[in-house]
This record gives C-alpha cells, structure tokens and sequence, in this order.
C-alpha cells in the first residue's frame, strides 16, 4: 500500500518501471533496481534540503527520462534474447526451404512495391508541401465572371488589388507568352511568361546565378532584361556563368539575361523565359475589360486565412464595381490556393488507385498466409517436439510470427527497390500530365509507409497460420503421426481463398469499369472527324511585325493557297482563338436586332473560332444550314459570321438564324450569320456539356485577322503525320519555310494525338487499375491453384480408398472440382457484394457506365469463375490418375 | 575492445572514477554530462572490461530503506586506458577535483 503509494507521489519511480519494459528482459531487473536505487538514494539526501526546489525535482525527472537513452543502448544486447533465437531459427527454416522462400518474397515484394511505388505518387503529389517557403500562404488570384469561375484579372484591377487589399504580404501577376528565340542556332519557338517583378520573391525563390527583376525594370521603357530556366541556360549556354550579362533575342527584342533559375523551379514545366510584364507594350494593360489571360499568385500576411484574404478581396472587387460598372460589374475575385489549383482534380483518382493497389497487397497477403498454413501443417511435429519440450503457446505463435515477419521485411526491402525503379520507369513510360511528376520520389515518408506495411503485411499473413500452429492439440498431433489432416486447418484455407478470390473480384470490376468508361469516351462523337488531320503553330518572324496589313494579309494568303495546293491535302486552313479540346477564346456579342448593352458585362459570350474557308473539311464539321465561309469572304467583302447549333439554339431559339446580325463587342460593325454547323466537343470529351459555355461562333481568318505574330494550322491529308520523314509533313514544311526560311513551326500533333491527350488521365488510371487487376487475377488464381493442388496431395491416401472402393475417376473430378468451386463461388459471390459497394467510389471517374453496371459485373464473375475452373482443373485431373495401390501404400 | 576508440566523455566518466566517484549519479554531479551519456558510456566500459560493476551491500541500502545500489570501479585495464587518455587529452586531470566527503555527493 505505502509503496503504490510513494509510486505515485514520485511520477520519476513510475517512468523508470514504464521505461523498464523495452529494457531486454534478461537485464530487466537488475536496471530497474539500479536507477530505482540511484533515484530513491538522490530523494535521501534531497530530503534534508529543500524538499519543495522545483530544480531539483526537475533535475530528478531529467535524470529518469535519461534512463530512456539507456535503456535504447542495450536494446542491441536482445541478440542473445530469446526473440534473436527465433530470428535465427526462423532464418534457418526458410534457408531450408528457398524455392518456398523465394516465391513468398517475390509475391511480397511485388505487392508491397505497388504500394510503396503508389503511395510515392501520393506522397509527391498531394501530401508533400510545394518546394517553396511557407507553401500555405501562397494562393492563386483569378476574377470571377459569369461564364469563368477563375478568370483572368485585368491589369489595371491587379494594380488596385494590390494596392487596397489588407491581407497579402506581396502579390504578384504572370502570362504565358511564347517567343520566337532568334540568334543563338537554329531558330526555335521558347515559352515564356512575362511577370512582375515580385513574382518570384513572392514564391520565395532566388536564382541559382545573378538576381531577379527590379521594382524599377518591370516599367515601360527600362531596358528589356529576361531570366531564363536552368534548362536553356545548360542548352544554350553549356550552364556558363558567363551567360550572365549575355543577350536573348526573343521576338525582334534583343534581352539582356540577368539572372537563371534554380534547376529545382518547376512551377510551370518547359517555361524557358521570363520577362518583366510591365515592358510588355500591349494597350490591353491599361484596359479594364481586357482578359490578357494574366493571373495572379499572392503571400498571405502571416496569420491571415484565406477565408479573410476572400473577404478582403470581395470588398476591393465591390469598391472596383462601384467605381467602373462597366467593366467590373458580375465580376468577383477567386482565390484558389496554389497547391491545390497545381494538384487540380487529381486526387480522387490517387487515392482510388492507392486503395486498389492495397487490394493487390490483401491479396498477396492472403496468399503468402495460405502457403505458411499449407508449410505449418508439415511443420506440425516440430511445433509438438517443441511443445512437448517445454515451448509455451505465445513462444511457438512468436516463432512463426517472426519466421512471416522476416519474410515480409525480406520483401518490403526488395519491393522498394522495384518501387524505386518502377515509378521512374511508369511517369516516364505514361505521359499523362500528371501534376507535380517531378517531385515525385522516395523520401523518408514513403520509407516509413513502406516499412510499416511491410511489417503489417508479415503480422496480417503470419497470424493465420500462427494462431493455427499454436493452438495444436499436442498429443492429438503427435498420434496423427505428422500428416495433420485436421478440417479446421482446411476451413481456414478455403476462407482464406474465398477472400481472395473475392478481393481479386472487386478489382477486376473496377478495372472492368475503367475499361467501359474508356471505350465509351473514345466513341463520343467530338463533332470533327480527327482521324488524317495534322495540327501544328505556326509563327512568324520578326521582321513581318513591321510590314502594312495590306503585305501581311497578301503573304498570308499566298502561304495558305501553298499549302492547300501541295498534291495529297485535301484542305488546309489557319486559325486563332479557340482549338476544340486545346485552347479557349471567347468575346462578347449583341444581337443587332437588340438594344446595345450598357457594359460588356450585360453581353452575350461566345467560344470563338477565326478560320479560313478550308477549315470545315479539314476538320470535317457537318454544315447544318446554310453556307461556310468562302474565298469571297475576304477583307472589304460584307462581313459573315457562322454559328453552331448551340449558338442558335440558345440566342435564337425559335427562330430562323441565317440572315440575322451579331455585333462584337463595343464595335458596331453587324456581322451576318450565314450558316449553322455542327456543335465541337471543345472543352473535353467527357465534360463538355457541363460547362456554361456552349455557343461557338466561327469568324473569317481574313476579315478579322491583320497581322497575326502566329497562326495555328490544320491540314486534312490521307495518312498524314507530325513525325519527319512523312512526305506530306515536309511539303507542308517546304512550303513554309520556302515562304520564309525563319517562320517556326511548333508542336506537330495529329488530331488522334489531340484527342488522346484530352483522355490521358483516364487512360493512365485504367492502365494502373488493370495491371493491379490482372496481378490480383494472377495471384488468385495462383493461391486457388496452391490450396486445391495442396489439399489433393493430402488426400491422396482417401481417395485411393475411394478408387479401391469402385469410386470413378469423373466421381473424383467431380469432388475435387466441387470443393474448390465451392470457395470460388463464394470468393465471387463475396465479390460481388463488396464490389456493389466498393464501385460507387469509381463513380465520380466514369463516363457513359454506371458504377453498378450489370453486364460487367457479370461478365468479370464469369471470367472469374472460368479462371478458377481452371485453376482447379489441373491438379483434380491429376487427382484422378490417382493410383489406388500407390496411395494406400504411400501409408 | 579497441583501445583507442575512448571519447573524451568516456575519458572523463574514467577519470571521476579513478577520483572515486562510484555511482552513475555522483559521476554526473562530477562531471556535468547528461545521465543520456553517462549511463550507455559506463554499459560501453563495462563491456569492453575497462569497468567492472558491484552490488552495495544490502545493509548500507537497508539503512536508509532503499534498494541497493549498483557501484563502478576501474578495472586494470581501466586503469591503463585511463593513462593513455590523459596522455592525449592533456586537461582531463584538470577537469574535476578528487572525492572529498561532501553533502552533495554519496557517502558510499
């Protein structure tokens, strides 16, 4: 009583005893009385001072907690600890048996590396912070308009932004531009962004060599400085520290380099150059209605939530709206966090993948259980020696828990090496623009992820068997004489299998899923035809930026008239603005027929396409009314519009839209629809109709466009491609460069490539979802395989009897192939359940199938059930070659 | 065992014994190391045998009405290893004053 007592009172004496247990038990309590005694003789000589000096107290709890580092000090002396005898036993037993060993490790190996491999996906992507300081201040800055949740934010709304608001420490703006980079080789088309001059102090990130942007250089008329990325620096300058200083022709612009990029930035991959934004000579800065496609990135005073930030920024937009109506009315500010705006939609589908990759570790794990089962069963006479020898139940239950624990280690270790060199190899092998891919890699999380499924994999796999072999009836075992035929151990197979069979089940059905979703996506219609159409940018030099509208329409013209005369093409059109499924333009239109709106805001938008008359056969849109444009749609000609059926549904409905007039924005020059086409899938094949933006409008290239620095191109042509080397390609390059040996030409594409790209994400999670699907597959049928062949073999001897007994051989198919169909159907039967429940996860991922689509759920069950069929096949037709003398002899 | 892997916290843990401080809480008092390196250095001496550990006898501890407590002495080789640190590490005699009979420290 007076002891628990003085335990309490004295919290140190406590901790020594808690301390005491990791202690190895051999020196257990030899330490515990010596640091109880040190303690209890320092509280002695305490009590004849100052019984109450918290120092001193103090002082005796930093002594006990140094106990700790002790009593981790010895743990190396458990070697000569019983548990080491195990380590060493169990090494041996698996050493005897290596082929034993080897499949269990690999099967181990290969599904704790799925996982260690996934979850290093996961990890990079969306658990890790951004390589940035203080990543959660960081948020991105969009306006809001009606038809744009994050719209671009015009320059001179930025400026107030960042003036008026209270709770950002810095913001900063950015625009992707491409330039032609001239003067240093070949001339090439770099991808740049023109910021302002905060933008990378705002990000917190230095250059490797030289400095950023001046407050004083991001203005008109400072002298054009340029940043570039560590890449161009190492491709164009061999990483030289004299690049420095150096000069960038970029456009017709000669830049001097001031600073490069940290190898490590990769906020926007490819991103070559960067230029300051206030240099950039575009009347649009000084307009407040302009969308120059400018977005921002803000720093979060310390502190500041982003609900706050919201708020602040919501009471700038309204003081902005009151003071210019016409620009800023229906327009808000969005703020987006920049981590999640970089991750976008991408999580749902890791985690999906992650969960179906623990599937296939479930399911190696039920397999490794069943082959420690099937070996403890032989193993049944030395776990009854040793029983009989004096080994308690929790000194055998260790043993094999050590023995699956060394096993799964074995595999986790050789797992992470496949996991290593597997994810490297799968996001270089799958271009599926996976955000954030290059952070990707094994760091110590994933380590730790990896260890700890490895150890729970060995306790999970261990403990079936483990449990059975401790829980052996010692005499009853020793009398069977070591065959250990006893059904409980049989049951437990069976269950194992069932579950395994099952678990293989969900997965095939999702990737079942998957695979539907798929091809139901690559047959919804685009609204073109992209089979034999090649697309391509194509920009001009410099030095056609000086010459008259007049020189730069006749130029155009003769190129485009190039183009679709070289033999094979069967058209071939420019275009700007918008490209279905690759870039969006938009602009704001009245009806003639109407009042003029106020402000742009009370206007109509529309997706814009500016084309020339080739561009409906090159893509091949059906024409649904009315005519498309012509050669005679020229410049001076009446200008001419054509829409989709969207656009006429929606601001015509009812009505007969050819011959009506649509106005452009502030301009009143009408434009007369001449024709309707057919709707293009032009956000993406599965989303389309679920953005608020439908209505397309077509324009003629030449009465819309003067001189344009750049053009996309679309050429219709049989057998066409972007590779070098097919013969249309180099016409198609001939002519252009014989028209101008420096215009560029970026990014050949065919329109099948396009459309591919749009689907890489659902492509990449099926791809994954059906390698777990078919390794699950494989390894299920490999477990029934196992258990059936086992169970056989162990039943050689009755069914001998059976034989004897004038069985016949289809009797003993029959009964062999019943028992293990017996566990599928219920594996599968389990399956389908699980998976009822399981696919409604998938739901938010599939297209055109629902997540309880019958056909294949049951299609996959039958495919299943074949596969278990023959699973089983082989080793019961080997049951009936069973020969009766041999079998009762093998007694 | 090799003999020239003594750090100077080791050295110092050998000198406070050589000045008869027995106990693993007198050495820290003595020395000022944290009991986190004092307890592993003196399990690390005693396995390379320059240490050799003693149980007090049962009634100096019975007296007081407290366990008895685990003492350290230098072993020859202790002894030896202990001259060639201060050999090498010129201050170690320097570094603490021998056992005198004072409150603060056991009275063994």
């Amino acid at each position: 009583m007076h002891d628990s007592f003085s335990r309490f009172s004295k919290p140190h004496l406590a901790l020594i005893r808690l301390i005491g247990v990791i202690v190895p038990q051999r020196l257990r309590a030899d330490w515990r009385q010596e640091w109880e005694a040190e303690l209890r003789h320092r509280e002695t000589l305490l009590a004849e001072w100052d019984k109450l000096n918290w120092k001193t107290k103090l002082d005796l709890w930093r002594r006990s907690f140094g106990a700790f580092t002790d009593a981790l000090w010895l743990q190396p002396k458990r070697l000569e600890d019983e548990m080491f005898q195990d380590l060493r036993y169990g090494t041996r037993m698996l050493m005897k048996n290596p082929g034993f060993t080897v499949v269990i490790v690999l099967t181990l190996a290969l599904g704790i590396g799925a996982n260690a491999a996934l979850f290093s996906v996961v990890n990079g992507v969306l658990l890790n912070p951004l390589p940035y300081p203080q990543p959660d201040q960081l948020i991105t800055l969009h306006q809001s308009k009606p038809n744009f949740a994050t719209g671009a934010i015009p320059y001179p709304n930025f400026l107030d932004w960042k003036k008026e608001n209270q709770t950002f420490s810095a913001m900063a703006l950015s625009r992707g531009s491409s330039f032609s980079l001239l003067g240093t080789g070949e001339p090439e088309q770099v991808q740049g962004r023109r910021i302002t001059a905060e933008f990378f102090s705002v990000l917190g990130v230095q250059p490797a060599l030289g400095r950023n942007f001046a407050p004083g250089e991001d203005e008109r008329g400072a002298g054009p400085v340029v940043l570039i990325s560590a890449e161009l620096w190492q491709r164009k300058f061999n990483a030289s520290p004299d690049a420095i200083g150096k000069s960038l022709t970029l456009d017709d612009k000669s830049y001097a380099i001031i600073g490069v990029l940290p190898a490590s930035f990769s906020l926007y991959r490819g991103t070559d150059v960067y230029v300051p934004m206030g240099q950039w000579n575009n009347p649009g800065l000084q307009n407040r209605s302009a969308a120059l496609n400018l977005h921002g990135i803000g720093r979060l005073k310390s502190g500041v939530t982003l609900a706050q930030a919201q708020a602040d920024l919501d009471g700038v937009m309204r003081r902005l709206a009151e003071a210019y109506p016409d620009a800023n009315r229906g327009n808000g500010a969005a703020l987006v966090p920049l981590k999640q705006r970089l991750v976008g939609d991408v999580g749902p589908i890791l985690w999906m993948l992650l969960g179906a990759v623990g599937f296939v570790l479930l399911i190696a794990c039920v397999n490794v259980s069943n082959l420690l089962l099937a070996r403890s069963t032989g193993r049944t006479r030395e776990f009854a020696i040793r029983a009989a020898l004096g080994a308690g139940q929790w000194r055998l239950l260790r043993q094999m828990l050590t023995e699956s624990l060394l096993l799964s280690l074995l595999g986790g270790g050789l797992g992470l090496a496949l996991a290593a060199w597997g994810t490297k190899a799968a996001l270089a092998a799958l271009p599926a623009g996976l955000p954030r891919a290059e952070e990707i890699g094994l760091d110590s999380r994933v380590l730790i992820f990896t260890l700890a499924i490895s150890v729970l994999t060995g306790v999970l796999a261990g403990l079936a068997p483990a449990l059975k072999s401790s829980q052996w009836r010692l005499s009853e075992t020793l009398k069977e004489g070591g065959r250990g035929a006893s059904g409980a151990r049989h049951r437990a197979q069976g269950a194992l299998v069932a579950v395994e069979m099952a678990l293989a089940l969900v997965l095939l059905i999702g990737a079942g899923l998957m695979i539907r979703s798929l091809g139901a996506l690559w047959n919804v219609d685009p609204g073109f035809q992209p089979d034999n159409v090649l697309t391509f940018g194509l920009n001009f030099p410099p030095s056609m930026r000086g010459v008259s509208p007049e020189a730069a329409r006749a130029n155009l013209r003769d190129l485009s008239e190039k183009l679709n005369a070289i033999p094979g093409v069967k058209a071939a059109s420019f275009s700007t603005g918008a490209a279905p499924l690759q870039g969006v333009d938009d602009l704001y239109f009245w009806r003639d027929d109407r009042p003029k709106p106020a402000s742009t805001s009370e206007m109509q938008m529309s997706v814009v396409y500016r084309v020339e008359p080739g561009y409906l056969t090159a893509l091949s849109i059906p024409i649904k009314q009315g005519r498309f444009f012509t050669n005679q749609d020229e410049e001076g000609a009446p200008s001419v519009a054509v829409i989709d059926e969207a656009f006429a549904r929606k601001h015509f409905p009812g009505e007969n839209p050819i011959g009506k007039r649509i106005n452009l924005g502030d301009d009143d020059d009408p434009f007369q629809i001449v024709g309707v086409v057919g709707h293009v899938k032009q956000w993406s094949l599965d989303a389309d109709d679920k953005q608020s933006l439908q209505s397309q409008l077509y324009l003629p290239f030449r009465q819309v466009e003067g001189n344009p620095s750049g053009v996309g191109v679309v050429i219709r042509a049989e057998g066409i491609s972007g590779k070098a080397g097919s013969a249309i390609f180099d016409s198609v390059r001939h002519a252009i460069q014989s028209q101008n040996g420096q215009n560029i030409i970026s990014g050949p594409q065919t329109l099948n490539e396009v459309v591919a790209d749009s689907l890489s994400r659902q492509r990449f999670s099926m791809i994954l979802l059906n390698a777990f699907a078919a390794v699950a597959l494989l390894m299920a049928s490999i477990g029934l395989y196992g258990v059936i062949s086992y169970l056989v073999g162990q039943r050689t001897h009755e069914l001998g009897i059976r034989l004897a007994l004038g069985a016949q051989r289809g009797d003993v198919l029959r009964l062999v192939l019943g028992h293990g169909m017996k566990m599928a159907l219920s594996g599968v039967a389990l399956g389908l359940i699980a998976a009822l429940a399981l696919t409604r996860l998938l739901a938010q991922m599939l297209y055109g199938v629902s997540a309880t689509d019958p056909l294949t759920f049951v299609v996959i069950a039958l495919l299943l059930t074949a596969v278990a069929l023959l699973a089983c096949l082989v080793p019961a037709r080997r049951a009936t070659r069973v020969d009766p003398l041999v079998a009762l002899r093998h007694e | 065992m090799g003999k020239s892997f003594l750090s100077f916290a080791a050295a110092v843990i050998l000198q406070a014994l050589d000045n008869g401080y027995q106990y693993g809480f007198d050495i820290m008092d003595v020395t000022g190391l944290p009991s986190g390196t004092v307890y592993p250095a003196l399990r690390r001496l005693e396995d390379a045998c320059y240490v050799r550990s003693k149980w007090e006898k049962h009634s100096i501890a019975q007296e007081e009405a407290r366990p008895p407590r685990k003492y350290y002495e230098l072993t020859r080789e202790g002894r030896d290893a202990l001259a060639e640190a201060r050999s090498r590490y010129r201050l170690l005699e320097q570094t603490q004053e021998p056992k005198t009979d004072k409150p603060k420290t056991s009275r063994a």
